[in-house]
């Protein structure tokens, strides 16, 4: 079975990763992506596993949002913590998951990623902006199933 | 003599309990020929009736548990060797006959006469198990009879208790050994179902306990019960 870490290219993941970190410095809430090979029949069970597994839910103001993919079986799953979920509208996360499958269907992987991710990150910067100006780093924005 | 013994009832006890001390003292070789398989009656004491009757249940017992028994009247044992105790003298019959040598399997008792005295002589096999309870089949069985006069009807009732105590045992260990695998099976089945039942419950209650931790969930919400999101196929 293919190495999953090739599901972008070195280019997309620099580029996912300044995406993200520039995320960070908008908002207190955080965003990361998980990459796994199998979802099971419930890949939003399965995010919300991989979101408890990365310690998402450790995040005090629970607005940690996870883009979950599985790569052998096609599936997305967007999944956002209590605070974020409070906010938004009921059908912002099927706004979110549409964007993203959209391109993921012609394959455009980085790209689809790239805009759910700015959607989702406009929502934290609106709801829990980050005033403070400080850089910082997360090294764990994107990681990939062993 | 029967009141003279009844002054001093406890004598044959308490040499019956000293009697095992002595093991391995061996006297020196006594010169006392055997003259009978179980029952060698120095001392002239022993009816011929009662002898046969012991000597049947006595190679029984050798026959069926490959234990041989003896029982030894002297009259006295400054006798047969002058200074030697009747322990030390029951060590060195035990010995000089050849008794229970290959087996390790096998008992003297000795009774003395006018010491008023029973030494008891066990094989390095009988000594764990039958020291207690031999003590015992004299004190219980032999003792009150020898008191009364009747040694005759003593070493009978000893020779018929302590074969009883022989079938007991053997189908005791007899029964464990049969059993024993049924009582181990059954041991694996209580572990084996006490392990799936932890594993059932337990193990469900404890992830879910370290996933609530993980999250630093102190709601009570379940885990998987969190926050809000969608999901489809590309």
């Amino acid at each position: 079975m293919a190495d999953i870490s090739m599901f972008f290219t070195e280019e997309e993941k620099a580029d996912l990763m300044s995406t993200l970190l520039n995320v960070t410095y908008r908002t207190t809430g955080e965003i990361r992506v998980r990459v796994e090979k199998k979802a099971g029949r419930n890949p939003l069970a399965a995010a919300k596993q991989a979101f408890l597994r990365l310690g998402m839910r450790e995040n005090r103001d629970k607005n940690g949002v996870l883009f979950y993919i599985s790569v052998f079986d096609r599936k997305f799953a967007v999944i956002g913590d209590d605070g974020i979920n409070e906010k938004v509208s009921q059908d912002f996360w099927e706004t979110v998951k549409k964007a993203v499958v959209e391109k993921f269907s012609s394959r455009q992987f980085a790209i689809g990623l790239n805009g759910g991710i700015g959607i989702v990150a406009e929502k934290l910067a609106q709801f829990f902006p980050d005033e403070k100006i400080d850089l910082k780093e997360n090294p764990d924005a994107v990681t990939f199933e062993e | 003599m029967r009141s003279h013994l009844r002054n001093k009832p406890r004598a044959f006890a308490i040499a019956a309990a000293l009697s095992f001390a002595c093991v391995f003292a061996r006297a020196a070789a006594i010169d006392l020929p055997k003259t009978d398989d179980f029952v060698d009656d120095y001392a002239g004491v022993i009816a011929a009736t009662d002898r046969a009757s012991v000597g049947d249940t006595l190679a029984k017992i050798l026959a069926s548990y490959n234990e041989h028994v003896c029982f030894v009247t002297v009259s006295s044992t400054a006798d047969v060797a002058p200074g030697s105790d009747v322990e030390a003298m029951a060590a060195s019959i035990y010995g000089g006959w050849h008794i229970g040598e290959k087996t390790g399997r096998g008992m003297v008792i000795l009774i003395s006469i006018k010491d008023r005295n029973v030494a008891i002589e066990l094989g390095n096999e009988d000594k764990a198990m039958y020291d207690q309870v031999m003590k015992e089949v004299v004190k219980k069985h032999m003792l009150p009879e020898f008191k009364d006069g009747d040694y005759g009807r003593g070493i009978y009732e000893g020779a018929r208790a302590l074969s009883t105590l022989m079938q007991e045992r053997a189908s005791f260990s007899g029964r464990m050994t049969k059993s024993l695998p049924l009582l181990l099976g059954i041991l694996a089945l209580a572990a084996a179902a006490f392990y799936f039942i932890r594993l059932a419950v337990k193990a469900p209650v404890s992830t879910d306990i370290m996933e609530k931790q993980r999250a630093g969930d102190r709601s009570g919400q379940k885990p998987g019960d969190f926050g809000g999101g969608a999901a489809g196929n590309w």
